[in-house]
C-alpha cells in the first residue's frame, strides 16, 4: 500500500533534507553541525524515504550498509594516519587551507573534515543497517 | 636497513590488502611480496651494514624505535631469506587462486611481524608484534576453515601461545614498574634497577613462561603437532623455521639480563632436556610423514633451550648456529613433505619410496637435508652438533649426565633422519600422481644447498676440531642413532607401554579447557537469563551498587549549599515535559503508546540542552530521539502480546533498584552542581579551541580533535554494533 500523501512529502523533504545535513556537515566546525549529527540528518532523510516507499534509497541501497560503514572506518582511519604521517602523531590535525562557500562560510580543508566525513557516512550506513535488519520480517 | 625495513612493512600491508580483497590479481600481488623480501635480504646482505652492537643505538621510525644488533640481523635475514623460497613455494603449492591469494598475504604479513618482533627496541612494540605472530599462526593453522580438526587445533595454539603471550605482557608491566622504561636498549645498559628489585624472579618466571608456550616446551608442547593441520607452507615458514623460534630469541633476547638469577640457566637446561627427549622418542611412534618432522621440531626447540640453558658465551654461539641448522633443513624438509603428498597422494611413510627414481633431482636434495639433519660431516649441521658438544665439555661444572642425555637427543634425531631417507629408496611399487615443477621444488632446492654451503660462507667455523672429545661424542652419536633407526618397534612397544601410563598433556589442556568453559557458562546464567530484560535489572542493579559507594566515597566532600537557581517559566515548563510523559510510561500497557511517551520526555530532554546553551547537544538529542522511535516502531511489530508483562512482585522489584540507583545519583548531580569544584576542562576546551584546533565549536572540536582517537573507537563500536543488528535480524528470520 503507497501512502501518497507521504510519498508527496518525501519528495519535496527529502532534498532539503540532505543539503541541510550537508551544510551541517561542512560548517560543524565553527557552528552546531558536524559529522554526527549531519550523517543523522541525512540518514532521518532517508528513513523518511523508507518509510514513505518501502525500500532504501537508490543511492544508498547500491552502495550498500555495509560498504558504507566500512568506507567510513577507512576514511577515519586514514585521517589519522594522515596526521601521523606529517606530524608523527596518530589523529593529529593537518589542515590544507582554507576556502569559502556561500551558506556554509569559511571552512578550512585537511583531515579533520575527512574524519568527520568517515563520521557521517558511518552514521549513515548504521542506520541503513539498523532498518535493513529489522525490516526485514515486517515488511 | 631501517628504510628497507619500513618500505618493507608497508608494502607488506599494501599486498595484504591486495590478496584479500581482489583474488584475481594474486598473481601481482605474489610477485610484489617476493621482491620486497628480495629486497629486504638483499639490502641486508649484500650492503653489509655494520651491526650496531652497542645496545644503546637503536634507531627511531616516528615513535617507534628498532634496534639492529647481531641478533636482530641474523634473525632478520633467516626471516627474509626463508620467506622469500616460501612465498614461491606457496604460490605454487596452492591450486585455487583465492587461497593462494590468501596464504601470501597472511605468510608476507606473519613476515613482517615477525620482522618487527626481532628488531623492536621497545617491549610493549615487541609485545604487539608477538600478538600478531600468535594470531597469524591461529589463522593459518585454521586455513582450512571447513575442517572442524584443524579449528580445533588452531584454538588450542592460539590458547597456548595466547596465555604465554599475556604472561609476557605481565613481564613487560612488571619490567617498566620497576625499571622504569620499557627501552630495551636502555634496559641493558642499565640493568641494576631490575636485577636489585624484588620482582625480578617473578619476571623471569613469566618471561620464561611465554617463551616456553612459544617455542613448544614439555608441557606445553602438544600445540605444535596439532598445528600441522595447517597447509606444508605454514608449517614450514611458521611452525619450524620462524615462529617457534621466537620464543627462543626471546631467551636469548633476555639471557644477559636473567642470566644473572641463579635459577635461570639451570631451569632452561632441565625443560630443554625433558622436552627433547621425550619429544624425540614420541616422533618414533608416528608414521604420518608431518607428525614425525612436527615431533622432531618439538625436540630440536628443546635441543636450542637446553644449549642456551649450559649458559656460557660459547654455548649461546653454538646455540644461534644450531637455529640456522635447523632453520634451514627443517623448513626445507617441512615443503618436500608438501610436495611428497602431492606426489603420492598419502603422508604415510610406509606407502611412500622410491622418490630418488620419479625425480632424482628433488631426491637428491632431500637426502642432502636429511643429511643435514643427522648432523653428517660436509653439512652445518655436523659444525652445528660439534659446537654444541664442544660448549658443553668446556662449560663449567654440567655434569656428564647432560653430555649423555645431549648425545641421546642428537642420536634420536639421527634416527628420524634416517626414516626420512628410506622414503628415497624403492620399497614397493608406487605410482607417482603428480610431477613437481622446478619453481614449486626451488624452495627445496635452495635451502639443501644453504646447508651444504654455509659453512664455507661462515668464516670463523671450521670442520676439523682434532681428536677432541666432541668428535668421540659425535661418534657416539651415529652409532646410537643407528641403533634407535634400528630398533625402532621394540621402543616403541616400550615407549607406547610407559606413555599410556601418565595422561596426555592435551587431554589434561582439553579438560581444563571444559571446566572453564562450563564455569563461564554457568556464571553468565546468572548474570544474564534467557529474557533480556532481566539482565537490564542485574545491570541497573550493579549500577545502583556503585553508586551508593561513590556517595560513600564522596560525602566528605560533598556539601549541599542549596543555591538558589533562576527557576524560569520555560524550566518549568521543560521539565514537566520530561516527567509527566516518563509517569504515563509506567501505566501505559501499549506499546506504542509507551514508546511515543518515553520519545517525547526525550524531546523535553533536547529542549533542556537547548536551554542551556548547548545546541549541538540538543540537535543529537533529538535526532537521536526520533530514530530511536521510528526502530522502535519497527521492533514492537514483532513483540507478541502480552510478552513483557511482568507480576506485580517484579513491578516492585523493578521500582525498587530503579529508586535505589536514581536517589544518589541525583544527590550527587546536584550537589557538584553547586560546588565550586567543577572540573575546569571544560574552560580549557573553550580557551584553547580555536587556538589549538581553528574550531569555534567547542563541541565538534573536542570530537574531531582534542578527543578524535574516542570517536575514533566510537565509531568502531558502531560498526561492530552493526555486525550485531545484522546478525539479529538474521536469526529472527531463520525462527520465523
Amino acid at each position: 500500500m503507497t501512502n501518497y500523501f507521504l510519498l508527496g512529502t518525501t519528495r519535496l523533504l527529502v532534498p532539503i533534507q540532505m543539503s541541510i545535513s550537508i551544510i551541517l556537515l561542512l560548517r560543524g566546525h565553527n557552528e552546531p553541525g558536524g559529522g554526527f549529527i549531519a550523517g543523522l540528518m541525512s540518514a532521518a532523510a532517508l528513513t523518511f524515504y523508507f518509510l514513505a516507499n518501502d525500500k532504501i534509497h537508490v543511492w544508498v541501497g547500491k552502495i550498500g550498509a555495509r560498504k558504507l560503514i566500512k568506507i567510513g572506518l577507512i576514511m577515519a582511519v586514514i585521517a589519522g594516519l594522515w596526521g601521523f604521517f606529517v606530524h608523527g602523531v596518530f589523529l593529529q590535525a593537518v589542515w590544507l587551507f582554507g576556502i569559502s562557500l556561500p551558506i556554509v562560510g569559511d571552512i578550512k580543508l585537511g583531515s579533520v573534515l575527512l574524519f568527520d566525513l568517515g563520521v557521517f557516512v558511518l552514521v549513515i550506513g548504521f542506520v541503513m543497517q539498523m532498518l535493513e535488519s529489522l525490516s526485514q520480517e515486517t515488511l | 636497513v631501517e628504510f628497507a625495513f619500513i618500505s618493507f612493512a608497508l608494502l607488506a600491508q599494501v599486498i595484504f590488502g591486495i590478496g584479500i580483497f581482489f583474488p584475481k590479481i594474486s598473481k601481482l600481488a605474489w610477485l610484489a611480496s617476493i621482491v620486497t623480501y628480495g629486497a629486504v635480504f638483499i639490502s641486508l646482505v649484500l650492503f653489509k651494514l655494520p651491526p650496531q652492537v652497542e645496545l644503546g643505538n637503536s634507531v627511531a621510525f616516528f615513535q617507534f624505535s628498532f634496534i639492529f644488533d647481531h641478533l636482530s640481523l641474523s634473525f632478520l635475514r633467516l626471516i627474509s631469506f626463508i620467506g622469500f623460497f616460501i612465498n614461491i613455494f606457496a604460490h605454487k603449492y596452492f591450486k585455487k587462486p583465492e587461497e593462494s591469494a590468501r596464504a601470501s598475504g597472511f605468510l608476507t604479513l606473519f613476515g613482517v611481524s615477525m620482522m618487527g618482533l626481532v628488531a623492536s627496541n621497545n617491549l610493549l612494540l615487541m609485545f604487539v608484534f608477538w600478538e600478531f605472530t600468535t594470531l597469524l599462526s591461529f589463522l593459518m593453522i585454521a586455513f582450512d576453515r571447513e575442517q572442524e580438526q584443524a579449528r580445533l587445533s588452531a584454538l588450542r595454539a592460539l590458547l597456548v601461545t595466547g596465555a604465554g603471550g599475556l604472561c609476557f605482557l605481565a613481564a613487560v608491566c612488571l619490567i617498566s614498574w620497576q625499571a622504569e622504561t620499557l627501552d630495551l636498549a636502555q634496559l641493558f645498559l642499565a640493568p641494576q634497577g631490575l636485577l636489585s628489585s624484588t620482582y625480578v624472579g617473578a619476571i623471569a618466571f613469566l618471561i620464561l613462561l611465554s617463551a616456553l608456550s612459544k617455542s613448544a616446551q614439555f608441557p606445553f608442547h602438544f600445540w605444535l603437532p596439532g598445528a600441522m593441520s595447517a597447509p606444508a607452507p605454514v608449517s614450514a615458514f611458521l611452525h619450524s623455521a620462524t615462529m617457534v623460534k621466537a620464543g627462543i630469541f626471546l631467551l636469548i633476547r633476555f639471557n644477559p639480563l636473567l642470566g644473572e638469577l641463579s635459577w635461570w640457566h639451570p631451569t632452561l637446561l632441565a625443560f630443554g632436556l625433558v622436552t627433547a627427549i621425550y619429544a624425540g622418542l614420541q616422533a618414533y611412534r608416528y608414521q604420518d610423514l608431518k607428525q614425525v618432522l612436527a615431533y622432531s621440531t618439538v625436540s630440536a626447540l628443546g635441543l636450542i633451550v637446553a644449549v642456551i640453558g649450559i649458559g656460557t658465551e660459547f654455548a649461546l654461539r653454538a646455540a644461534f648456529i644450531f637455529i640456522l641448522v635447523h632453520a634451514f633443513y627443517k623448513a626445507g624438509l617441512f615443503m618436500s613433505v608438501g610436495i611428497l603428498e602431492k606426489i603420492y597422494g598419502t603422508r604415510d611413510l610406509d606407502k611412500m619410496s622410491g622418490l630418488l627414481k620419479i625425480s632424482p633431482i628433488l631426491g637428491g636434495s632431500v637426502l642432502l637435508l636429511s643429511l643435514a639433519m643427522m648432523g653428517m660431516p660436509p653439512f652445518l649441521g655436523f659444525v652445528g652438533k660439534e659446537l654444541i658438544y664442544e660448549s658443553a665439555f668446556v662449560a663449567p661444572h654440567l655434569g656428564g649426565i647432560v653430555i649423555t642425555a645431549l648425545i641421546v637427543i642428537n642420536a634420536l634425531n639421527f634416527g628420524l633422519a634416517a626414516k626420512v631417507v628410506r622414503v628415497l629408496f624403492p620399497k614397493s611399487k608406487v605410482e607417482a600422481l603428480y610431477h613437481p615443477t622446478f619453481f614449486l621444488n626451488s624452495g627445496v632446492y635452495a635451502f639443501s644447498l644453504v646447508g651444504l654451503l654455509l659453512p664455507y660462507a661462515l668464516s670463523n667455523i671450521s670442520f676439523w676440531h682434532g681428536f677432541s672429545p666432541a668428535l668421540f661424542a659425535s661418534l657416539m652419536t651415529f652409532l646410537l642413532g643407528f641403533l634407535f633407526y634400528y630398533y625402532q618397534t621394540k621402543m616403541n612397544q616400550a615407549v607406547g607401554a610407559i606413555s599410556s601410563k601418565f595422561p596426555v598433556a592435551i587431554d589434561l589442556f582439553d579438560k581444563a579447557l571444559n571446566l572453564i568453559m562450563s564455569l563461564s557458562r554457568n556464571t553468565t546464567k546468572i548474570f544474564f537469563s534467557r529474557r533480556h530484560i532481566d539482565s537490564v535489572l542485574v545491570f541497573v542493579a550493579v549500577m545502583a551498587l556503585l553508586a551508593w559507594f561513590a556517595l560513600y566515597e564522596l560525602w566528605p566532600n560533598l556539601s549541599w549549599k542549596g543555591e538558589q537557581e533562576n527557576v524560569s517559566f520555560m524550566l518549568i515548563f521543560v521539565s514537566l515535559l520530561i516527567v509527566i510523559p516518563l509517569t504515563f510510561c509506567l501505566l501505559l500497557k501499549d506499546h506504542l503508546a509507551l514508546v511515543l511517551a518515553a520519545g517525547l520526555s526525550g524531546l523535553g530532554v533536547g529542549l533542556y540542552y537547548l536551554l542551556f546553551s548547548g545546541p549541538d547537544l540538543a540537535l543529537t538529542q533529538i535526532l537521536v530521539d526520533t530514530f530511536l522511535l521510528i526502530l522502535f516502531v519497527f521492533v514492537t511489530r514483532r513483540i507478541r502480546p502480552g510478552e513483557y508483562r511482568f507480576s506485580l512482585f517484579e513491578k516492585r522489584v523493578r521500582l525498587f533498584f530503579s529508586f535505589c540507583l536514581a536517589l544518589p545519583a541525583a544527590y550527587i548531580l546536584s550537589a557538584l552542581r553547586s560546588s565550586n569544584e567543577i572540573s575546569r576542562i571544560s574552560t580549557f576546551f573553550a580557551q584553547e579551541s580555536y587556538s589549538m584546533a581553528f574550531g569555534k565549536n567547542v563541541v565538534n572540536v573536542i570530537l574531531v580533535d582534542f578527543r578524535s582517537f574516542d570517536t575514533l573507537g566510537e565509531i568502531t563500536v558502531l560498526a561492530v554494533a552493526a555486525i550485531g543488528v545484522l546478525c539479529l535480524g538474521k536469526v529472527k528470520k531463520v525462527k520465523s
